[in-house]
């Protein structure tokens, strides 16, 4: 699964001509200078992105935009500003902004569910509002989305008696409806276990029909595990967009162990195996570099370690 | 899964065979089904010979059903009217409808119908006067305390509907609506079948209160326009300011004017008089177009 | 409900699935639905409304397993709710208007007549009797079949077979003259 992920501006007449691209070869999602504000906050500011198949991660802290992106790519938002291509349709006009509609599955951050809802009557609800009105067709494809998320056994439990875990992947569930081409999860697996992360990743991997994934976490391991591109969202703005070997490469010649805490470092801690890791602009000469993971990319990026936080 | 069956003692293998694979004449099939639902070992050889991916697709879907609930009393009334399944299962998801909140509604309404009985009992020359010769006016006997007994109902019973409305919408109380938002069942005709079942689940017990009280029966009936120019009001003015506020903002309203009425004409049903459903009937004509005019927002950002 | 489901008579399981046991309800459908699948697909032509008929079948039982008193065997009562479910499919459909799908499958044409060794192992009663139902006319031959061996009352299998109930009651009474004459 081939991803391509670019930031930066886009020519005019390009985005026009690719508008009504649909094609795989093409970008599957188009940001042209998109600005959000909440009174006085600017959620989004002035972002472009150009992103294509595969499971693209969207890191970055709580309060970064990412939720706010996520909704406005889900058409439940409006931009105040810029422009939109998602699978080739624009979101502003009514008719295509329903053809995204048909393709989407949306799991939003802390999804509220009817909690007296059995399982089966809650995805029976969703499917509904998808457009699942032949009842033959539509239980079929409940069946269906049980058996992908591993929760026929818990077809007529309560909601109210899941486990968090569980509820997660009643709201992969959901958005798995309908077989969307475009899957947009804002925080899927945070507050999760390490065991219950891993079963989320497995089913991601396992998606039937190859659709477009959007995944927003602000835990870099997420992303690492199962993404193949990944675009770092900062305040606001987009500050990166690659693949994570290249989120790695921001750091690299800028990591290095010592046996104690380094003073010239910017950030230092001590490792699993008793040894203290480093990250800083200005490593010690005959320090014992090591390679940089993406998380130390995200840190030099995010400025924490002495990075100033733009894109090289 | 199973032991691998004994042979029957009755029917052999090549004629349970030949009975699945539809050879058999007439008499003989029905001498296999006859003996069928007594033999273990002929059923499960007789399974054997159905396709596999058949019987597992039937059985996910035989689980899933099975986790549904029961279709409630309200949802068969629904379907015995013909309404179609799906649109029975979204009702059943609205908050209003759920019967915690209907039986709720009950309680309240009944408070209110008694303790106005109870004053027009305490105060028999006000029950005469409502009585009297299809007249809006409720002539105050002794002191204009007793006819005020009469106003909490004018302003609470066409708010219920207005209630009713406000929760089913309310992105603070339907915990799904982010994933409405982006579905793709169209908003407005969400809007309109839910308005229509809330407002006519909550106004039929607000109508039978209002015959229960003491004056001329159309009075149930002038509770009709108010009640929907209120709901369309709140639902025109959420797509400008969040739905709590405008539908506050609306109950607000509404019970300053009825008091305003009430005090200036002396009488408690002042607001439901001919130039109050005139009244009401511009409001709601103006609601409706508001919500027309700004649909674009009701289906893209209501709720973002 | 203990993980040795299969040795579980099927009574105990409909007891189960009437205090809300799922697994019971998942082991009865591995047990039944096969043959059930058979014999209803043996009285509608259409795979969809049979398995439609199938699927009903285990949730009419999900939900009423309580009316289930222990009277014969499960098999024979999990037939009842089949065929009835059925005959609700197949008008369900009839109703949208589509083309009648249904056809009592009696193919003259590619049968095989069981060996003589098979009707002795049927039962020697049903030979005289077998020969007397081929020669019934296939209307008559389903009346019959509907009326006795499903246990459907005149009313239902007019209902599966798209014809009014006297009409059944007037094809079971000549039937049965004809099967008492052709044995005597």
């Amino acid at each position: 699964m081939k991803a391509l992920a670019r930031p930066g501006a886009l020519d005019g007449s390009a985005a026009a001509s690719a508008a009504k691209e649909r094609t795989d070869s093409g970008p599957v999602l188009r940001i042209e200078h998109v600005t959000r504000r909440y009174g006085r906050t600017v959620a989004l500011d002035n972002v472009s992105l150009e992103l294509g198949r595969g499971i693209v991660g969207l890191l970055g802290p709580n309060g970064a935009g990412k939720t706010t992106l996520l909704s406005i790519l889900a058409t439940v938002a409006s931009p105040d500003a810029g422009r939109l291509s998602v699978l080739g349709y624009d979101p502003a006009l009514a008719s295509e902004r329903l053809e995204i509609r048909r393709r989407l599955g949306y799991l939003p951050q802390d999804l509220g569910y009817h909690r007296h809802f059995t399982v089966s009557a809650f995805l029976d609800y969703v499917a509904i509002l998808k457009e699942l009105t032949d009842s033959r067709i539509r239980h079929a494809e409940l069946a269906r989305v049980l058996a992908s998320t591993d929760l026929t056994a818990l077809a007529g439990k309560r909601i109210r008696t899941l486990s968090g875990g569980m509820r997660r992947r009643l709201g992969l569930a959901q958005a798995l409806l309908g077989s969307p081409d475009l899957l947009v999860l804002d925080e899927p697996v945070s507050g999760l276990d390490p065991e219950q992360r891993l079963r989320f990743r497995e089913l991601l991997s396992q998606l039937p029909g190859d659709p477009v994934v959007l995944l927003a976490t602000h835990q870099v391991e997420d992303v690492t595990a199962v993404c193949s591109a990944v675009v770092v969202l900062l305040a606001g703005r987009v500050r990166f967009a690659g693949t994570p070997a290249e989120l790695a490469d921001l750091a690299s010649g800028r990591v290095w162990l010592s046996p104690e805490r380094h003073a010239g470092a910017e950030l230092s801690w001590r490792a699993g195996d008793g040894r203290w890791r480093n990250i800083g602009p200005l490593p010690p000469a005959g320090a014992d570099m090591v390679t940089p993971t993406a998380e130390d990319g995200y840190l030099v990026l995010s400025g924490a370690a002495g990075g100033n936080g733009a894109h090289p | 899964m199973t032991n691998s069956p004994v042979d029957c003692a009755v029917l052999s293998a090549a004629v349970v065979a030949s009975y699945a694979d539809g050879r058999l004449d007439a008499a003989a099939a029905w001498s296999v089904e006859a003996h069928l639902p007594g033999c273990p070992a002929c059923r499960t050889a007789l399974s054997a010979r159905v396709d596999a991916d058949r019987l597992a697709r039937n059985r996910a879907v035989v689980l899933a059903r099975a986790g549904l609930h029961d279709p409630g009393l309200a949802a068969r009334a629904l379907r015995r009217c013909g309404v179609p399944e799906h649109i029975a299962v979204l009702l059943g998801a609205t908050p209003s409808l759920r019967r915690s909140w209907l039986a709720g509604l009950l309680l309240v309404l009944a408070i209110v119908v008694g303790a106005t009985q109870l004053a027009a009992s305490l105060n028999p020359a006000v029950a005469q006067n409502l009585g009297g010769g299809g007249q809006f006016s409720v002539v105050a006997a002794a002191g204009s305390a007793r006819w005020l007994g009469l106003l909490p109902f004018f302003i609470l019973a066409p708010m219920v509907p207005l209630a009713a409305v406000a929760t089913a919408f309310s992105p603070v109380l339907d915990p799904a609506y982010r994933l409405t938002a982006a579905a793709p069942v169209s908003k407005i005709w969400l809007l309109c079948v839910r308005s229509v079942a809330v407002i006519g689940a909550s106004l039929v017990p607000a109508a039978i209160a209002a015959l229960a009280l003491p004056g001329p029966w159309w009075l149930a009936l002038a509770l009709l326009l108010p009640a929907l120019a209120m709901c369309a009001s709140a639902l025109g003015l959420a797509t400008v300011v969040p739905p709590l506020a405008a539908a506050a903002g609306v109950a607000a309203g509404w019970t300053a004017v009825v008091t305003a009425a009430a005090l200036a004409a002396n009488t408690a049903s002042a607001a439901f008089g001919p130039a109050g459903q005139a009244t009401a009937a511009v409001v709601l004509a103006a609601a409706i177009t508001l919500i027309l005019v700004r649909r674009n927002k009701i289906d893209y950002g209501w709720m973002g | 409900m203990s993980q040795d489901v299969e040795h579980v008579a099927d009574s105990a399981l409909v007891r189960a699935v009437a205090a809300g046991d799922e697994l019971a309800l998942a082991e009865l459908y591995d047990r039944h639905a096969g043959w059930l699948l058979v014999r209803l697909r043996r009285r509608c032509a259409s795979a969809d409304i049979v398995e439609l008929a199938l699927q009903d079948t285990f949730l009419n039982l999900w939900r009423n397993a309580a009316s289930y008193r222990g009277q014969g065997e499960v098999g024979a009562f999990l037939w009842g709710i089949a065929i009835r479910r059925l005959i609700d499919a197949v008008r369900a459909d009839r109703r949208r208007d589509r083309v009648n799908q249904l056809a009592f499958r009696d193919s003259t044409a590619d049968r095989l007549m069981a060996s003589a060794e098979d009707e002795v192992l049927l039962g020697v009663a049903h030979g005289q009797l077998g020969q007397a139902l081929s020669r019934l006319s296939p209307e008559l031959r389903a009346a019959i079949q509907a009326t006795v061996l499903d246990g459907l009352t005149c009313a239902e299998a007019g209902r599966l077979l798209g014809v009014p109930a006297g009409t059944i009651k007037s094809r079971c009474h000549r039937a049965r003259m004809e099967l008492r004459e052709a044995l005597t």
